[in-house]
């Protein structure tokens, strides 16, 4: 499976309005988002890229992994990042998503939760991966994100 | 990889439009204002270049007028970017010289696909 990892940031009169503005930004803003949790399932390719939504999949499910941070005071500033990290021999892996006021913080933070569940695992990865993205508030709500698409899925099986 | 001029004032538009296309394998110089970005045309060699309009200092409809009176860089395509959506806006934007015109937020497939139509051209015709 090949999972995107794609970014985005955005404003509005609301902060709903700039997370739209943000999912727009990252491409995946017509999809019903279905947050995962952490588990890079074996075989996984991730690529860095601008996500194309194709254009007969409005409404469908997006399962993904999600960073998000929104920020309403002006001068503030909203960061969220994902980070990972996989086995070389398979890709396996663990995904983490972290937000905070600063790209620093959030660095940080990724990194410490990675080292904490690689240990408890036992077992070997790669080194850790981060994107990172951030915006500060100017008069406007703002958003930030950070997704893992994982991938597609259509309504007619229900 | 072509090299892309972006022309943005606004950090956060600049960041976003900067890691997108990275991700997609261009190079990218940057410009804060118009003069900036006149200067870069002047000295890089760049392949396109993304005009956001409202700059401070040196507005982008005057930097794409100076880019195209200049015979060293009115070559360069220049996509013109505004947070306006009326058709005035799209035929001010060529009017001073620009290429094409997208607004903002910025649709990223849609601004790629602009792009490369451009640089096709370039590469067809042997600008660089």
């Amino acid at each position: 499976m090949n999972i995107t990892i794609t970014a985005g940031t955005g404003e509005g009169p609301t902060a709903i309005a700039a997370f739209d503005a943000a999912l727009r930004v990252a491409g995946v803003e017509n999809y019903n988002l279905i947050p995962l949790s952490s588990i890079i399932p074996p075989g996984s390719t991730l690529t860095r890229t601008t996500f194309v939504t194709p254009s007969d999949e409005y409404g469908h499910r997006l399962y993904v992994v999600m960073a998000r941070c929104e920020e309403h005071i002006d001068g503030h500033a909203a960061w969220a990042g994902v980070g990972w990290v996989q086995e070389p021999e398979d890709g396996r892996g663990l995904f983490v998503e972290l937000h905070g006021e600063s790209e620093t913080s959030v660095q940080d933070a990724i990194d410490a939760t990675l080292i904490s569940m690689m240990a408890s695992r036992g077992r070997t990865y790669g080194p850790i991966q981060r994107e990172v993205a951030g915006c500060i508030c100017r008069g406007k709500p703002v958003c930030a994100l950070v997704i893992a698409v994982y991938q597609s899925q259509g309504w007619s099986s229900i | 990889m072509p090299n892309i001029l972006i022309a943005e004032d606004d950090a956060m538009n600049l960041d976003m439009m900067t890691r997108h296309l990275k991700w997609e394998g261009y190079q990218v110089v940057t410009a804060v204002n118009g003069v900036q970005a006149v200067a870069l045309a002047q000295s890089e060699l760049i392949d396109l270049i993304l005009m956001d309009m409202g700059m401070p200092i040196l507005d982008g409809w005057e930097a794409t007028r100076r880019l195209k009176a200049s015979p060293s860089t009115r070559h360069i395509p220049v996509i013109a970017l505004t947070a306006y959506a009326v058709s005035e806006d799209r035929v001010k934007c060529l009017s001073v010289g620009c290429d094409e015109y997208e607004t903002k937020p910025v649709d990223f497939p849609r601004l790629l696909a602009k792009m490369e139509r451009f640089l096709a051209c370039a590469s067809k015709e042997g600008v660089r």
